[in-house]
């Protein structure tokens, strides 16, 4: 049993919804660029105890001044949990065991989210306050009976399981939202002169069978199948039972061929599995919502209903190998895989209006996933004083969609259009990490090779943007990622150290963006310096043998548009790379008796102190959602985010 | 639902356990190559279910009969047996091993296995790696160290919450996040869709998961409880947990308390601040001034600001533009953490108290202040009660 509370005060990051204007956003670090460097921003308030302006806009259109958003906004959460979770293990007979676990894990999570009516963004609705009480519910409870090894013959032996599983799992939130406040300092839902409430329940229960069998052969051939299936509440009567098996097999070749065994030890593995996955809570049947027109009562919200969802199903293998060599000292792990989703349920894809909803939950996509994962071990040093260990793991994935439900054109999920007019969106034969936006239009033809060359508008020099969403072949997949640990000891000292290597993979520099659109990032410096725009115009003759090449001199600084319009693609930098020194750690082990304890040590350790990367931003560990949001979500879109903290901890650890 | 609960618990007490036979207690302690004390290390006599795991100081005690055998196990080390005979004190070192078949792997349901009869591909690190990193969310700690695991975290804030892909981004619009599972039973590892706030029902208040951060409800599992923790990578995952798993799965055993055991204090302090600093023009002023001082907008599209342009000098009484990168305004963090821990006798009842804060650094040059300013974000957390 554990009871943990957590209470959390944050502040916003930097959004400006979907919108490419951008007038005012959300975030102190973005407040802080941009507010202007001869004022002093500490000053926030007038002398009335006013939120103090610098501009003639109105309120909701002149960015925060730092301080006034982080002392006048506020996101908070506070929560209790407890989890319970009660196991008994009843060993009745020689050949196996029974096992249960009943298991209740529950919390309460209130939330609170201040926009002051005086900020940019609370004041065109005098203030908003959101609170949202949820109650998570969580019951499981699982048995296993376990069946020992059984021998069939003198080589041969079976062993196994079947067992169960229920699970309750319940959230219900209570969500008010109060605007028009009325003394614009005092937090309270009581103080807000419109109220609109929005109680909502989750629910899914699911119930299990499953089993395993694992043959064994001379203790170096196994072969193991599994079965589970399951009825899930999510999915529409009759599509809420799914079965789906697995089998595996691994091969201690060293052992089955002893000359082998004799200078390296290895085994061989392979399997395959399908796995069935349900829709989401009111998936089918939307659930209805409470209206304001007028006496009330209830209809139908965003969502269309889709009685004949079915359930989604991945298959996969992987393929791989472990050996090891001198003694166990070098080891080798290497896996490859390849998983193909089909059936794959779309969530809020976006349909005609006509039917009277905006979204739809529509089976359709199927993906497919391939990868290679190595981890060596070693231990290259071993003496009484001094040793060194290492573990290097090195992945490299890919993931494509290979169709869309209904054969829409994109798919994208759109709380990741979080900034201007980029997105996560992705198509058939993309990676599903891709980004679409309003990205430039270029040559299309190789006739004149000059295919790719940007597009201009003959009338003002500046390249043209789509009007609509389109790829670029912009993927935030990298290409492989690199984890190297070490351990050295040596006496009493003991040295631990993390890095961490990515190659490829893009990321949005949305922030840089914003910047040089308001004129303040580095790269607007040279404003004064006249030049011309490499590529061609857009004039009807682009796509010809003889296209028109663009010679029409621009000074940015008399034409601000320079800046002001530049699509969102020039700052998605690509291929982005980093080493990271993740961790570092030295310890020393005090000697024993230090102030009467068994054991102590003292350690000092470094997180994240070192970072050499390419891009041009803060850090490149970024989402510019949360780890709430679906699909690749707003990983590597950075707006407003607060880079990775450099830390030092110093500690002691005693044991009496 | 919860009738059947009740119909399998009661079916559970009613097989009563078989007492156990003639009796010895042995103990003993051990340690690494080094000699150092060795925490965790499971010692399980052979062939049965019965066990225990060592204590901090890598003690043991075990209830046993002669003749048995105790098999001790230990992440990334080669498994040892020993007999049990006249002594009452068994002390062992252990080997390490890069591979090692034998060695004993926690696998799907909580299931313990040899390594050499697994046909599909996990990983394994200690609670005490995880601690170590001393990451408020043990899920950041994983980043690197295990091949194919790809940790986000939101943003550097304390409380950010982290995504975990396994395997990449299979699903395009639904969750991609793994199954966790603590000790047999799954924990919820949601962060709060802002689709629940009221305000996300109309668009000109909707905040659509942007501009704000909730925790990723699995850093409410404190890392130093963490004993092992094993990330099942495919989808073999799913064929015994589940449609949850088809993400993967990360399963995570706790420490319980040990025979033997004692008061663990653990105290550390830490200082933090910011990895990097944005850059700004400082050249050019803003575009537009009115005569009383009160700028068009925000944008800097204006003249170059040098000490003739007055306006602004005057009416705010301070410097004019120069570029000076940024240096003098920058974000800066001071977290200082102070987290204790104070587990009593047998490693239950544990209460912790953790705290980080996240400042912003006013302005050097206008305020003469160099301390943090003001709270900016700050993660309170009091863990009680491990029972």
């Amino acid at each position: 049993m554990a009871y943990t509370y957590d209470n959390n005060n944050q502040v916003f990051k930097g959004t400006c919804g979907a919108i490419s204007s951008c007038a005012s956003v959300l975030g102190p670090l973005i407040d802080l660029m941009l507010w202007p460097q001869t004022d002093n921003a500490k000053d926030y308030l007038t002398p009335s105890g006013l939120r103090r302006r610098l501009t003639g806009l109105s309120a909701g259109d002149e960015q925060d001044n730092p301080y006034f958003n982080i002392n006048k906004n506020k996101v908070n959460a506070k929560t209790s949990r407890i989890m319970v979770n009660l196991g008994f293990l009843v060993t009745p007979l020689s050949w196996g065991s029974l096992k249960t676990n009943l298991g209740s894990d529950s919390y309460t999570n209130q939330n609170l989210v201040l926009r002051n009516p005086e900020s940019a963004a609370g004041f065109s609705t005098g203030g908003v306050l959101d609170q949202a009480d949820v109650v998570t519910r969580n019951l499981d409870a699982q048995t296993v009976l376990n069946i020992n090894s059984q021998a069939l013959t003198r080589d041969l032996s079976v062993s196994g399981l079947v067992g169960h599983y229920i699970s309750d799992h319940k959230a219900t939130t209570d969500a008010v939202v109060g605007t028009q406040f009325l003394d614009p300092n005092f937090v309270s839902i009581n103080n807000t002169g419109q109220r609109f409430p929005q109680p909502t329940t989750e629910q899914r229960r699911l119930v299990s069978v499953f089993g395993k069998a694992v043959l064994e052969y001379r203790n170096y051939l196994y072969l193991t199948v599994t079965g589970r299936n399951d009825w899930t509440s999510t999915m529409p009567p009759g599509a809420g039972s799914f079965f789906y098996p697995s089998v595996s097999t691994s091969f201690v070749f060293s052992d089955a061929f002893p000359a082998i065994g004799r200078f390296m030890t290895g085994k061989l593995r392979a399997a395959y599995a399908e796995a069935g996955k349900d829709a989401r809570p009111y998936a089918f049947r939307p659930a209805l919502q409470f209206k304001t027109t007028s006496f009330g009562g209830y209809g139908y919200n965003f969502w269309g209903p889709n009685l004949g969802l079915k359930p989604e199903f991945a298959k996969s293998w992987e393929i791989g190998a472990e050996v090891s060599f001198f003694n166990n000292r070098l080891g080798l792990d290497g896996t490859v895989y390849r998983k193909v989703t089909q059936d794959q349920i779309v969530n809020d894809v976006r349909g005609s209006y006509g039917t009277g909803f905006i979204l739809f939950n529509l089976n359709g996509a199927s993906t497919r996933a391939r990868g290679l994962e190595l981890t060596v071990r070693g231990t290259p040093v071993v003496t009484p004083n001094f040793s060194w260990d290492v573990e290097a793991n090195w992945a490299s994935a890919g993931e494509i969609v290979t169709s869309l439900p209904r054969n829409i054109p994109e798919s994208y999920v759109s709380d990741t259009w979080l900034y201007g007019n980029v997105r996560n969106g992705t198509a058939p034969g993309q990676s599903t990490m891709s980004l679409t936006g309003l990205f430039y239009l270029r040559v299309a033809s190789d006739s004149a090779g000059r295919r790719g060359q940007l597009l201009i508008d003959p009338t003002t020099g500046l390249p043209v943007r789509s009007s609509s969403f389109i790829d670029a072949g912009y993927d935030r997949q990298p290409d492989f990622t690199i984890g190297i640990a070490n351990t050295l000891r040596y006496k009493r000292f003991t040295l631990d150290l993390l890095v961490d290597i990515r190659k490829g993979g893009d990321v949005f520099d949305a922030t840089d963006h914003f910047l040089t659109t308001h004129g303040v990032s580095l790269q607007t410096l040279d404003r004064d310096q006249p030049r011309v725009i490499q590529g061609v115009l857009r004039d009807g003759k682009e796509n010809t043998a003889h296209p028109t090449v663009n010679t029409i001199v621009v000074v940015p600084s008399a034409n601000p548009a320079y800046y002001t319009n530049m699509s969102e693609e020039l700052f998605i930098e690509k291929d982005i790379n980093w080493l990271r020194l993740r961790d570092v750690q030295l310890s020393y082990e005090l000697p024993e008796g230090f102030l009467g304890s068994r054991h102590a040590s003292a350690f000092i350790k470094g997180t994240a102190l070192l970072l050499i990367t390419n891009y041009t931003g803060l850090d490149p560990i970024v989402n510019g959602n949360t780890a709430a949001v679906g699909g690749s979500g707003g990983v590597g879109i950075d707006f407003g985010n607060f880079p990775m903290p450099r830390g030092v901890n110093f500690g002691i650890r005693m044991g009496f | 639902m919860r009738t059947r609960v009740f119909t399998l618990l009661g079916g559970a007490l009613l097989i009563a356990s078989q007492a156990i036979a003639q009796q010895k207690t042995v103990t003993g302690t051990v340690t690494s190559e080094q000699g150092t004390p060795l925490s965790g290390v499971s010692v399980v006599i052979k062939g049965t279910t019965r066990g225990t795991s060592t204590n901090a100081a890598g003690n043991y005690s075990l209830v046993t009969e002669v003749g048995q055998t105790l098999q001790f196990r230990f992440i990334g080390t080669a498994l040892v047996e020993r007999t049990v005979g006249e002594p009452d004190v068994i002390d062992v070192q252990l080997r390490r091993a890069a591979l090692d078949l034998d060695a004993v792997v926690v696998t799907a349901l909580g299931q313990t296995t040899t390594q050499r009869s697994l046909g599909y591909s996990q990983q394994s690190i200690l609670g005490t790696a995880v601690a170590e990193t001393q990451r408020e969310n043990f899920v950041n700690a994983l980043q690197g160290r295990i091949a194919g695991v790809d940790v986000t975290s939101t943003s550097g804030v304390p409380g950010a919450s982290s995504s975990i892909v396994i395997r990449g981004v299979t699903s395009i619009s639904g969750s991609n996040q793994p199954l966790i599972i603590v000790d047999g039973l799954p924990m919820d590892n949601r962060t709060l869709n802002t689709g629940l706030l009221a305000s996300d029902a109309n668009s000109n208040t909707a905040l659509s998961n942007r501009g704000v951060d909730f925790t990723n409800r699995a850093a409410d599992l404190d890392p130093n409880d963490i004993e092992t923790l094993t990330v099942l990578k495919g989808p073999e995952a799913a064929a015994l947990y589940g449609i949850d798993a088809g993400n993967g799965a990360i399963v995570i055993t706790t420490k319980r308390g040990r025979a033997g055991g004692g008061v663990e204090y653990s105290s550390s302090g830490r200082v933090e601040w910011s990895g990097a600093k944005p850059q700004l023009q400082r050249v050019y002023g803003p575009s537009a001034v009115s005569t009383d001082g009160t700028l068009g907008s925000f944008f800097y599209f204006g003249s170059p600001v040098s000490r003739r342009n007055t306006v602004l000098r005057q009416h705010r009484r301070l410097p004019p533009y120069r570029h000076r990168r940024g240096d003098e305004r920058d974000v800066q963090r001071s977290h200082l953490g102070q987290p204790h821990q104070l587990p009593t006798r047998d490693g239950r009842g544990q209460a912790r108290w953790r705290r980080a804060d996240f400042g912003l650094r006013p302005d050097q040059h206008h305020g003469g202040v160099t301390g943090p300013d003001r709270s900016l974000a700050e993660q309170r957390r009091v863990d009680g009660l491990h029972l």
